[in-house]
C-alpha cells in the first residue's frame, strides 16, 4: 500500500503520539521565552491581546484540523534577520545582503563581501535604519561582524555544537533578491538539510577560502542577497549562516549551502569581545617549484596533455625512479593523489605542487580492471 | 492524551501571548521531527546500495553542468551491476570509477544503455566483493509487485555527496506520472546533478524510479540541455517498472532504442481523432504487418487507440525489438498483426510524379467554392476529387496523364486526399512503376508512370521548364506592399502580394490574382527595415507571380530561437492574405537570395523554424555552411516533408547536415546558383506531386 503516509499531527495514531509528547514541552518553553523579548510592549497590550487572542483561538478550535504552522519560529527568525546595504551595484553585482543579530546590543553577523567596502546601512526588522560600523572580519571564514547603536534587540545565540543532520527541516531567512524593501520583513523559505559535508581542501572545487563543514540544502536558498541570512531549525534554534553564491566546480551547479554555527561561533565571539583573532592558516598553499614534487621528481612520464581534461594516464616509467620502485606501469590511470581526486592531468600537476618533495606520495591508480594503491618514496 | 488536550490546556496561556506566537506552532515541531525520522529511515534502507560515479577525462559540454560531474548509481545485483543515468555517458570518457559508501573504488564499464529512458547500466570490476544490491521494495517478499503511487505523495530523492560520500536527500512530492515518452515520473523535489542516477523513494523506502537529467520534450517547450532544469522543482525519474523490465536486456549488453513502426498518419495534428494512415514507409514493420495507406489504426497491444497522441504514447513505451500487436480497420474489415519494432527504417526517397493536382471538396455543391479545410472533422463525409490541373513539362507524368484527369487509385489503393497523395509519393519506392487509375472523360483508365527522385540537382528534377519565366505581369496587377502587424509580435514584417479585401464581392477577384506561392525571407539581424528590404524582390515577384514576405528579427544583432512562433504567425497571416497554402510556402534566408551568400544568423533561424514547425513550410533554402540550429530530432518523430534548396554545384558538395536531415525525410535539392528569381520559380513547382 502506498499513499497511506502517517498523517502527522492528527494524533490519531499511537505511533505518532510519542514524538508529539516528547516535543511539546520544548515548544511550550519557547513560548515562555517570548515575554522577555517583548516586555517593552507593555501591559495594556497584553490585556487587549487576551481578549483578541481568545476570540481567535475559539475561531480556530472550530476548524477541523489546523495546518501545522511554523509561524512562531518564522516570525522570530524574521525579527533577528537584518538587511545590509552597501557598496556594489557595479558590474551586475548586488549591493545588498543579509545578516542576523548576535547580541541584544546590535551586533550583526554577516558575510564578508564587497557590499562591506563602505560602511554599510543596516535595516532592522522593525524598519529602523542604522549606519553600521564594521567591528571586525575574518576573511578565512568570509565572516564579518557589524554593530548598530541599538539595545534590547532580539538575537540568536550561536550553539557550539551542530545538532542538525541530513533530512532535518529548516527555515532559511534572508532578504534574497532584495524583495523585502523598506521595512518589510525578510523572506522565509522552508526545506530540509540535504547533507552535511565538507568543503574540501582541494583547490578549485569551491571558489571560497572557507574550508570546513557545510550544510547543503534541498531548497534554493542561496540567491543574490541571501548571503548572511539565517538557517534555523524547527524549534527556532540557529543552525547556520547562508553562504555567498557559489558554484560547485565539480558539477558546475549552484550550491545551496550554509556555514554551521560551530564554525563561526568562536570568531563571532572574539570579534565582539574585541579579542584579536588570527586568521586561520589556509593549509592549501603551493610550494616553491624547487621544493614541491612534480612528475619528474617522481619519475612519471604522462601522456601528452592536449585537453583541459586529459586524464592522468602514465605514458612511461623510467627506471630507477620512485615511480618504478613503487611498481607503477605505463597506461596506469591516476585516480587519487594522497586521497584527493585527480580529475585530470592538470589537476595532478596542481596537486603535486602542494606536496613537499621530501615526502612520500600515495597514488590510487586504475590498471585495466583493477584499482591499486602505490606509495612513491622519493 | 491527545493534541487537543494539550491545546486546550494551553489555551489561556496561548491566548495571552497570541499576538506574538502562533498556537498551532505547538504541534509542528513534532510533525517535522517525525517526518525527519521517516525520511532518514527511508533513505537508510537503500543507502548501502547507493554509489557515487565519477567520470574521468570527459570532455566539457556546452551546458552549465560539467560533463564529469559526480553523480549517483544503484547496485542492482550481486555481480556488481549498477544502474545510473545517461549523465554518465553524456560524453566520451577515459574511464568510469564507482565509489561505495565506505570509500572503496571500483573501475566500471558501460554494459547497456536505454537511450529512450536515460538509463545506463555499469558493471563493476576489480573485485568480487561489491556493495549490497538494492531491494526495490521495502517489503521484499513482494519483489514482483511494484509499489502503488499517487500524485501528491511525498517522495525522497537519495544520493551521496562529497569526498566522504555523505548521505544526501531532497524531499518533495510526486507531481505526475507517465511523462516524457510515457515511463517517467515527475517530482518537485529539488534535484541537483549529484542526484542523477540515484533513486526516488516513497517514505516507506520503496524505490519508484531512478532520477535522470531531462528538460522535457523539445516539442513541449523543453530545452536542448537535459540538465538545465536542475534544482527547478521539475525533475524526472524513469519508473522502476520500466527499468526492471529491461534489466535482462541491459545486462545482456543491449542498447535499447525507440521502437519504430513506420506509419505516417494522415493528420499532422497529434491530438486529432483521425488515426488513418496516410502512407507506410517502405521496408518498415508496418509494411510487414500488411498495413496500407488508408487503413485506420484501432488498437495497439490490445489498448484502444483513438488519437494520434495515443499511438505515440503506446509506441513510446515499446523498444526496438519488441513485438507489438496492432489492429487496424480497412473499410468494414478488421485486421490485426504482430510485428517486431525496429530501431531504424531506411530513409525515404521522395518521388515526383510531376503533376499539379487540385483537390475539390464537394459537399453537394458543384462550384468548387467550398473552402478546403484540412482540419475539418467532417471531412469523412464529403466527396473529394483530385483533378490534374497542369503537368510539369518533361516530368514523369507528362504524356501519361492529361489535364482534367481525375486520380482514383495508386497501386490499387484509393487516394483519399491531396495530403495523403503527397505522403504516398514521399514514401514511394524509388525506380518502381506506379499504377495509376484515373477517370478520363468518364472512363476508367489505367496508366503506368515511373516517378523520379525528388532529391538531386534542381535541373534534373524539374527539367528545363525551371528556367522559363512565364509572364504573370497581368496577374500581379494590383499587388501592393503592406506592413504586416500582428498583436504581441514585435518583428517588423512587410508583404508584397495581393491586398486583403474582406468584402465578399472582392473574394472572387482576389482568387483570380491569388499568388502562385509565398516566399518568406528572414532578414539578417542587422537589417531592420523590412519594407525597404522588400523592394529588392518586387521585380522578381512580378515576373513569377510569387508573393514575398520579409521579416526582421525582434532585436538588432540577433535572432532568438523563441522567435519561431512569431515567424510562423506572420507567415500564416501572409499566406492567408495571398491565398497560398503551405504546400506553396517556403522560408529562406536573406543571404541565400544573394549570389554567393555568406551564412549568418538568418540561415540558422530559417532552418530552425522550418524543422521545428514542419506544418508551415514545404520548402527551405539556406547557405550550406551555416551554423546548424539546436533542434532535437528523434527518429520516432513524424517524417519532415521539406525540400531544402542549397546553392551548391554538385551532390558531392552537399553539407554534412544534409544526410542527417535526409534520415528524417527532408529532401535536399541543389542548384549551382540561387537568386530570388530562381527561388520563386522553384517555389511555384513545390506543390507538384
Amino acid at each position: 500500500m502506498s499513499g497511506n503516509e502517517p498523517r502527522f499531527g492528527s494524533a490519531s495514531s499511537a505511533d505518532h503520539a510519542s514524538p508529539f509528547h516528547a516535543t511539546a514541552p520544548i515548544a511550550t518553553q519557547s513560548v515562555f521565552i517570548m515575554p522577555c523579548v517583548r516586555l517593552a510592549l507593555g501591559i495594556t497590550l497584553n490585556c487587549l491581546a487576551l481578549i483578541w487572542g481568545s476570540c481567535l483561538q475559539q475561531a480556530r478550535a472550530q476548524e477541523v484540523a489546523p495546518e501545522p504552522s511554523l509561524g512562531r519560529v518564522a516570525r522570530e527568525a524574521q525579527q533577528r534577520v537584518v538587511k545590509v546595504y552597501g557598496a556594489g551595484g557595479l558590474a551586475g553585482l548586488e549591493e545588498y545582503q543579509s545578516g542576523f543579530l548576535v547580541s541584544p546590543s546590535g551586533h550583526v553577523a554577516t558575510v564578508w563581501s564587497y557590499v562591506l567596502d563602505v560602511d554599510p546601512i543596516v535595516v532592522l526588522d522593525d524598519g529602523r535604519r542604522f549606519e553600521a560600523e564594521i567591528v571586525g572580519f575574518e576573511p578565512a571564514l568570509e565572516l564579518a561582524v557589524l554593530k548598530v547603536e541599538a539595545d534590547g534587540l532580539p538575537f540568536y545565540s550561536l550553539p557550539a555544537d551542530d545538532q542538525a543532520g541530513w533530512g532535518d527541516p529548516v527555515l532559511a531567512v534572508s532578504n534574497l533578491f532584495n524583495i523585502a524593501v523598506g521595512n518589510e520583513p525578510a523572506s522565509v523559505m522552508r526545506g530540509r538539510i540535504a547533507t552535511k559535508t565538507r568543503l574540501d581542501a582541494r583547490r578549485g572545487t569551491f571558489q571560497t577560502p572557507y574550508r570546513g563543514s557545510v550544510y547543503l540544502l534541498d531548497l534554493v536558498a542561496n540567491n543574490p542577497g541571501a548571503a548572511g541570512g539565517a538557517l534555523v531549525d524547527r524549534r527556532g534554534t540557529f543552525v547556520a549562516m547562508l553562504g555567498k553564491e557559489l558554484r560547485d566546480s565539480q558539477t558546475g551547479s549552484w550550491l545551496n549551502y550554509a556555514i554551521p554555527s560551530s564554525a563561526i561561533r568562536q570568531t563571532v565571539g572574539d570579534i565582539i569581545a574585541g579579542r584579536k583573532t588570527l586568521p586561520q592558516v589556509i593549509e592549501d598553499t603551493k610550494l616553491a617549484l624547487d621544493q614541491a614534487h612534480d612528475v619528474a621528481t617522481l619519475g612519471l612520464v604522462m601522456v601528452p596533455d592536449v585537453l583541459e581534461t586529459t586524464p592522468a594516464f602514465v605514458d612511461a616509467v623510467p627506471s630507477a625512479t620512485a615511480a618504478q620502485r613503487a611498481g607503477l606501469q605505463a597506461d596506469d590511470l591516476v585516480l587519487l593523489v594522497n586521497g584527493v581526486r585527480t580529475a585530470s592531468q592538470r589537476a595532478l600537476r596542481e596537486q603535486l605542487r602542494r606536496i613537499d618533495r621530501r615526502d612520500d606520495v600515495t597514488l590510487l591508480i586504475q590498471r585495466d580492471n583493477e584499482i591499486k594503491e602505490l606509495v612513491l618514496r622519493p | 492524551m491527545s493534541a487537543r488536550w494539550i491545546k486546550t490546556n494551553c489555551l489561556l496561556l496561548v491566548g495571552l501571548l497570541s499576538f506574538i506566537g502562533d498556537p498551532t506552532g505547538l504541534s509542528v515541531g513534532a510533525d517535522e521531527h517525525a517526518m525527519t525520522r521517516v525520511v532518514r529511515a527511508a533513505a537508510s534502507r537503500v543507502l548501502d546500495s547507493i554509489v557515487t560515479i565519477e567520470v574521468i577525462g570527459a570532455l566539457g559540454g556546452e551546458g552549465e553542468i560539467r560533463q564529469d560531474a559526480p553523480t549517483a548509481g544503484v547496485v542492482v545485483d550481486e555481480e556488481g551491476h549498477v544502474i545510473t543515468s545517461s549523465q554518465v555517458t553524456a560524453s566520451a570518457s577515459a574511464t568510469i570509477i564507482v565509489i561505495d559508501g565506505d570509500g572503496a573504488r571500483y573501475p566500471a564499464q558501460v554494459v547497456g544503455e536505454d537511450v529512450v529512458r536515460g538509463i545506463v547500466m555499469l558493471k563493476l570490476g576489480g573485485s568480487n566483493d561489491f556493495p549490497p544490491a538494492i531491494t526495490w521494495r521495502a517489503d521484499s517478499s513482494e519483489a514482483a509487485n511494484f509499489p502503488q503511487r499517487q500524485i501528491g505523495q511525498t517522495m525522497v530523492a537519495v544520493s551521496r555527496y562529497g569526498a566522504k560520500g555523505s548521505p544526501m536527500v531532497s524531499v518533495g512530492i510526486l507531481s505526475a506520472m507517465g511523462r516524457l515518452k510515457g515511463d517517467a515520473l515527475q517530482t518537485d523535489a529539488r534535484v541537483s546533478p549529484s542526484f542523477y542516477g540515484g533513486p526516488l523513494l516513497d517514505i516507506e523506502g520503496n524505490v519508484h524510479g531512478i532520477l535522470i537529467p531531462s528538460a522535457g520534450d523539445a516539442a513541449a517547450g523543453g530545452g536542448q540541455d537535459p540538465t538545465q532544469w536542475y534544482d527547478s522543482g521539475i525533475a524526472f525519474a524513469t519508473s522502476i517498472e520500466a527499468i526492471v523490465k529491461r534489466l535482462g536486456a541491459l545486462r545482456a549488453g543491449n542498447k535499447i532504442r525507440a521502437g519504430l513502426l513506420g506509419i505516417v498518419p494522415a493528420e499532422r495534428d497529434s491530438s486529432s481523432t483521425n488515426t488513418t494512415v496516410a502512407a507506410v514507409r517502405p521496408r518498415s514493420p508496418a509494411e510487414q504487418a500488411g498495413i496500407r495507406a488508408g487503413d485506420q489504426i484501432t488498437r495497439i497491444n490490445e489498448q484502444p487507440v483513438r488519437r494520434i497522441d495515443d499511438m505515440r504514447l503506446a509506441l513510446g513505451r515499446c523498444d526496438a525489438g519488441d513485438e507489438i500487436r496492432i489492429a487496424f480497420q480497412r473499410g468494414e474489415e478488421e485486421f490485426s498483426a504482430t510485428v517486431e519494432l525496429v530501431d531504424a527504417i531506411a530513409p525515404p526517397r521522395a518521388q515526383l510524379l510531376g503533376a499539379f493536382v487540385r483537390e475539390d471538396i464537394k459537399p453537394g455543391k458543384q462550384n468548387g467554392e467550398a473552402s478546403i479545410d484540412e482540419k475539418d472533422p467532417q471531412r469523412g463525409v464529403v466527396d473529394r476529387s483530385l483533378q490534374i490541373e497542369s503537368l510539369l513539362q518533361d516530368g514523369p507524368a507528362d504524356g501519361s496523364l492529361r489535364v482534367g484527369d481525375r486520380l482514383l487509385r495508386i497501386n490499387g489503393t484509393e487516394v483519399s486526399s491531396l495530403s495523403t497523395l503527397r505522403r504516398q509519393l514521399w514514401l514511394a519506392e524509388a525506380d518502381e512503376e506506379l499504377v495509376l487509375t484515373i477517370i478520363r472523360e468518364s472512363e476508367e483508365v489505367v496508366q503506368n508512370v515511373t516517378p523520379r527522385d525528388l532529391a538531386g540537382s534542381l535541373r534534373d528534377v524539374y527539367g528545363a521548364a525551371l528556367d522559363q519565366t512565364e509572364s504573370r505581369q497581368a496577374k500581379t496587377q494590383g499587388w501592393k506592399t503592406t506592413t504586416l502587424r500582428l498583436p504581441e509580435i514585435e518583428n517588423a514584417a512587410a508583404v508584397y502580394g495581393p491586398v486583403i479585401d474582406e468584402a465578399k464581392e472582392a473574394r472572387r477577384a482576389a482568387d483570380a490574382n491569388a499568388a502562385g506561392g509565398l516566399l518568406v525571407i528572414l532578414l539578417e539581424p542587422d537589417h531592420r527595415e523590412a519594407k525597404e528590404s522588400l523592394k529588392a524582390f518586387i521585380d522578381a515577384a512580378k515576373r513569377t507571380g510569387v508573393a514575398v514576405c520579409v521579416i526582421a528579427s525582434q532585436q538588432e544583432g540577433r535572432w532568438q530561437p523563441a522567435e519561431d512562433a512569431a515567424i510562423v504567425r506572420l507567415t500564416t497571416a501572409a499566406a492567408r492574405q495571398c491565398r497560398v497554402t503551405s504546400a506553396a510556402t517556403a522560408i529562406v534566408s536573406e543571404n541565400v537570395c544573394r549570389l554567393g551568400g555568406v551564412p549568418g544568423p538568418s540561415d540558422t533561424m530559417a532552418m530552425g523554424v522550418a524543422l521545428s514547425r514542419e506544418d508551415t513550410y514545404a520548402g527551405l533554402s539556406v547557405v550550406p555552411n551555416l551554423q546548424p540550429p539546436a533542434v532535437r530530432l528523434s527518429p520516432a518523430d513524424p517524417i519532415r516533408m521539406i525540400r531544402i534548396l542549397v546553392p551548391i554545384a554538385a551532390e558531392d558538395d552537399r553539407p554534412s547536415w544534409g544526410q542527417v536531415l535526409g534520415r528524417f525525410g527532408c529532401v535536399i535539392q541543389e542548384s549551382p546558383s540561387v537568386d530570388a528569381g530562381l527561388l520563386m520559380r522553384w517555389l511555384t513547382r513545390l506543390p507538384a506531386i
